[in-house]
């Protein structure tokens, strides 16, 4: 058993009485018995099923599912939004230690909204650990033109370019893990000294080379709770996204190209609204604003180029308000490099972004104001190839870092 | 059980950066003029942000010093000057915390006349035990045919001791007595020795003089079977109890003779490549790869588990005893114009007088370092380009204290500079005012800079501490190129030995097709043909590419 090992003595000895199970379904937002009514024993047919939810929600007694295959375990730490699979806080290790103690096959974090989920659903997640031999699952969430936009615009593609792999949620907080991987992230990194499972799983298993997959799930993407603001979150996605960089240097900077992972299952689509004109209008006004007042800031971070790209766009009417690929590629990459050099206070640095995502979330909902979903999909896949052709902008600029750049 | 290491990998040494350097001449945190273990765990984040990840200290053992601390009076201690066994305890936790490895000295050869055992073994009847700890005879014409190392100083291999009334026997200095491995209780010390630092966390140990530990007569006396049966006792020892540790031989002989160092991978983890630095140097200096390429095809293969270690300068000497004698008139005339310049059989200045400090040279040579199959190690402030003193006594002028900044005593101390165990160094050239960390940290362009950069990218090709290497051969001989392979990684570096700039036209047929990318900008060059690939490189110049396939890249989304 790890180290780290945080289970109390009580649970555990309730999972030595259980045995063995199948397969661990986890559920760290679980809140009250309404979030477990889809549970059934007959769901993986043939398959011994435990599931394991957190003692800050309510007691659950026998119902549909049998009592004894249901372990109620303190977490560690307290839940939020991004505290999942995504790494970022440990509030799932508990779930995987459960998952290693009674030596599941197979195990599935189920971070998000838990009456959103279903047997049929964390069926199609674990299938391909279970069946195919895959260690990490991705799901493929709704898409729509105007959702997930930190992910389209930044993980997925800058994800697919470094890591050379094509996952369209690389951080996606509902995960299906194989025992391999769960036994693997459970370690301790003797890099950082943390368990492996505390940083960003989807690096951790591309870097191994363990299979990966995605599987196309008929749910919208999980939303942010409405207090959580995009600073913070952009601080938080970006501060992993970039502190992973530095971890996996040797992985990422050999690896070129990108391949499609196998995908399983149809991606849905989602209609989205459009964003109203004074929500853009305000987008713009805050980039604009930013540009004034954060000049200091994205001058340590930005390349004079760079710079004078933004400087342009601020003269932009709001028709015409368009920011090209490379220059936000340019901005993204550049904002990596100056998060490793340590120009700055890394919070301050990745929350002076803020405005600069807003500029090219204005640019794009004003080009895909009338697109069809085809054209959205084609949009983001040029993005992705931005990001792609602008690699070895950023392989060149931290290999050799120096400060007198175009 | 075995007591784990700091590091993961049982082969950790094999990508290391390792980083030489004395604490006594580091850092001082309590004003006293002499560095400490205190002073060299503030300074470890400069090491970390630096990229080494391995340090190696010279003897911090309590010593009466007259050998730089290689004279080793209490195995088991600190010198008083450098703190307490809790400030090295606290500096090794500082360190595995940044996940670096920390390497010590075992000198196992020789020690003090002052440690106990000598003091106990000259009284002690002759043929008692505790007299045989050391060799001993009544007659100074034993043991003829070892050479005398310390030229300068040492006349012959023995001393009288008054008080045994005997002669001992020593390789190095005469207050250096050698210890009689042919008393097993010997060996016994010494591995309590090794086991009480490896306890402690010690990642690795670097084994002085190692040919040395046995006399035979009629022999040279270097490098007997009987020495490597005590070297292979020690790793049993090592590898019984301690997992992922690491043992560097100190074998300066020719790479033949050192190979038997690495047993079958049951002796020594690593050993010092010593005739390829004085090569490399040659090489330079003529505009000629011949002894770089030369002396790498006199040297044979060693064992998977084990590595050469790599250096340009070190705390001693460059030593030109693995050179033949016109090679070694040319150095010294190359190098050691004043004959201050020279000590023993050797040239005492650190890396930038030796180029002269032209930056292109220095970054040269690292180039080489950093490229050649091995482990580099790199001696403290060589990174600033730090200048030596040579009318400082023995080796001590390349042993000056570290320099930080332009304030009094270069930063390294508050105390009175009088009171500093060596004078900083202050010409108009290397002078701390003019070279220290802290003006070269805020200068992207300096060579620290340039150094940092270096690090992080060999750290991102393990090719450079694991793969083979295999020389090109072009017709231009100012011009190095070689291949350096390992599974699908393939780099081809390319060096001009020349101040002037070079032509050269690469065999690179078997190759054709693939795409050279320049490592350190990231930079696509054309596509090998099946013609000789030409190139231009300026003086001093060098270029490392990495070789990629051509990708056949897929570029759908799932839908």
């Amino acid at each position: 058993m790890p180290e780290t090992e945080s289970l109390p003595q009580q649970v555990k000895e309730q999972i030595e009485s259980i045995g063995r199970a199948d397969v661990v379904i986890g559920l760290p937002s679980f809140r009250t018995r309404e979030d477990l009514s889809w549970a059934s024993a007959d769901g993986f047919v043939g398959l011994n099923v435990l599931i394991a939810y957190p003692s800050s929600g309510e007691v659950l007694e026998a119902g549909a599912f049998p009592s004894e295959h249901l372990v109620r375990y303190p977490i560690s730490a307290p839940e939020r939004y991004l505290s999942g699979p995504t790494g970022v806080y440990g509030t799932f290790q508990e779930i995987l230690q459960i998952g290693q103690r009674v030596e599941s096959k197979a195990c599935c974090v189920w971070n998000s909204n838990p009456q959103g989920a279903s047997m049929e659903i964390i069926e199609q997640m674990l299938r391909p650990v279970l069946d195919q031999g895959f260690d990490l699952v991705f799901p493929i969430y709704k898409e729509a033109k105007l959702g997930a936009l930190v992910n389209s615009s930044i993980i997925c593609p800058m994800t697919r370019a470094l890591y050379g792999k094509q996952i369209h949620f690389p951080m996606a907080i509902d995960l299906g893990f194989s025992s391999s991987l769960v036994d693997r992230l459970l370690e301790t990194d003797p890099r950082t000294r943390q368990p492996r499972s505390a940083q960003w799983i989807a690096t951790e298993a591309i870097c191994t080379g363990l299979p990966v997959c995605q599987v196309g799930l008929p749910m919208d993407t999980p939303r942010p709770p409405d207090s959580t603001d995009l600073s913070s979150i952009l601080t938080i996605i970006l501060g992993r996204l970039f502190a992973d960089l530095e971890r996996n240097t040797s992985y990422w900077q050999r690896s070129s190209g990108s391949e499609l992972v196998p995908t399983f299952g149809t991606p849905g689509i989602r209609e989205d609204d459009a964003i109203a004109p004074a929500e853009l209008q305000r987008m713009i006004e805050t980039f604009q604003l930013g540009y004034r007042n954060l000049a200091e800031i994205w001058g340590v971070a930005l390349t004079p180029a760079t710079l004078v790209g933004l400087k342009r766009l601020t003269n932009l009417a709001v028709s015409q308000f368009r920011m090209a690929d490379d220059l936000w590629v340019r901005v993204v990459y550049d904002f990596a490099l100056a998060h490793r050099q340590r120009a700055i206070n890394r919070e301050h640095l990745l929350r002076a972004m803020t405005p600069l995502y807003l500029a090219w979330v204005a640019s794009y909902a004003l080009e895909m104001k009338d697109a069809s979903i085809t054209d959205f999909q084609n949009r983001l896949e040029r993005l992705a190839l931005a990001y792609e052709s602008q690699k070895p902008y950023l392989l060149s600029r931290w290999r050799w870092p120096d400060r007198f750049n175009p | 059980m075995k007591a784990p290491g700091s590091a993961q990998d049982r082969l950790w040494f094999k990508d290391a950066i390792i980083y030489e350097l004395h604490v006594r001449a580091f850092f001082d945190s309590n004003g006293d003029g002499i560095g400490d273990f205190q002073g060299l765990t503030q300074r470890l984040d400069y090491l970390q942000d630096f990229g080494v990840t391995c340090l190696w200290l010279l003897p911090f053992f309590p010593s009466p010093l007259r050998d730089d601390g290689y004279d080793i009076s209490d195995y088991l201690n600190v010198h008083p000057d450098y703190g307490t066994l809790d400030d090295f305890r606290a500096f090794l936790d500082a360190a595995h915390q940044r996940n670096m490895q920390v390497m010590i000295e075992l000198v196992i050869n020789h020690t003090s006349d002052q440690h106990p055992w000598f003091q106990r073994a000259r009284l002690a009847p002759a043929g008692s035990v505790e007299r045989d700890f050391y060799v001993w005879s009544d007659t100074d014409k034993k043991y003829q045919q070892a050479r005398i190392i310390f030229t300068d100083t040492e006349k012959s291999n023995w001393t009288w001791d008054p008080i045994a009334n005997a002669y001992y026997w020593h390789r190095f200095f005469s207050h250096q007595p050698d210890v009689n491995y042919d008393n097993p209780l010997v060996l016994e010390e010494v591995q309590k020795a090794m086991r009480y630092w490896l306890d402690m966390g010690v990642d690795g140990l670097r084994l002085d003089a190692i040919p040395y530990l046995v006399e035979r007569e009629g022999t040279n006396c270097e490098n007997l079977a009987e020495t490597h049966a005590i070297v292979k006792q020690l790793r049993r020892g090592m590898d019984e109890h301690h997992a992922n540790r690491m043992i560097l031989a100190e074998a300066n002989q020719w790479p033949t003779d050192v190979r038997a160092y690495f047993g079958e991978g049951d002796e020594c983890h690593m050993a010092f490549h010593f005739p390829l630095m004085p090569r490399m140097f040659m090489a330079l200096r003529l505009e000629d790869r011949l002894p770089v390429t030369d002396i790498i095809a006199q040297t044979p293969a060693i064992p998977e588990s084990c590595q050469w270690g790599l250096f340009l300068r070190n705390h001693d000497e460059l030593t030109l005893e693995m050179v033949s004698d016109e090679e070694r008139d040319y150095m010294y005339l190359a190098y050691s114009t004043d004959p201050r310049m020279r000590v023993n059989v050797g040239i005492r200045r650190r890396l930038a007088p030796l180029m002269d400090n032209n930056r292109r040279r220095i970054e040269l040579l690292n180039s080489l370092l950093f490229s050649f199959p091995g482990t580099p190690i790199l001696y403290y402030g060589d990174e600033i380009g730090m200048g030596d003193n040579i009318y400082l006594g023995d080796r001590n002028g390349v042993r000056t204290p570290m320099q930080w900044n332009g304030d009094r005593n270069a930063g390294f101390s508050r105390a009175t500079p009088a009171k500093l165990f060596n004078p900083v160094i202050m010409d108009p050239v290397y002078g701390y005012a003019t070279i220290n960390v802290e003006a070269q940290e805020s200068d992207p362009s300096s060579l620290l800079s340039w150094m940092r950069n270096m690090i992080a990218l060999r750290k991102i090709f393990r090719v450079f501490g694991r793969g083979s290497i295999e020389f090109l051969n072009p017709e231009n001989k100012k011009i190095l190129a070689y291949l350096r392979r390992m599974e699908n990684e393939e780099i081809l570096c390319v060096a001009n030995l020349s101040r002037f700039p070079q032509p050269v036209a690469l065999d690179l047929a078997k190759f054709e097709g693939m795409k050279p990318i320049e490592m350190m900008g990231y930079v696509e060059f054309p596509p090998i043909g099946s013609q000789p690939y030409a190139l231009s490189l300026g003086a001093y110049d060098f270029l490392w590419f990495e070789l990629h396939k051509p990708t056949n890249s897929v570029r759908t989304l799932a839908t």
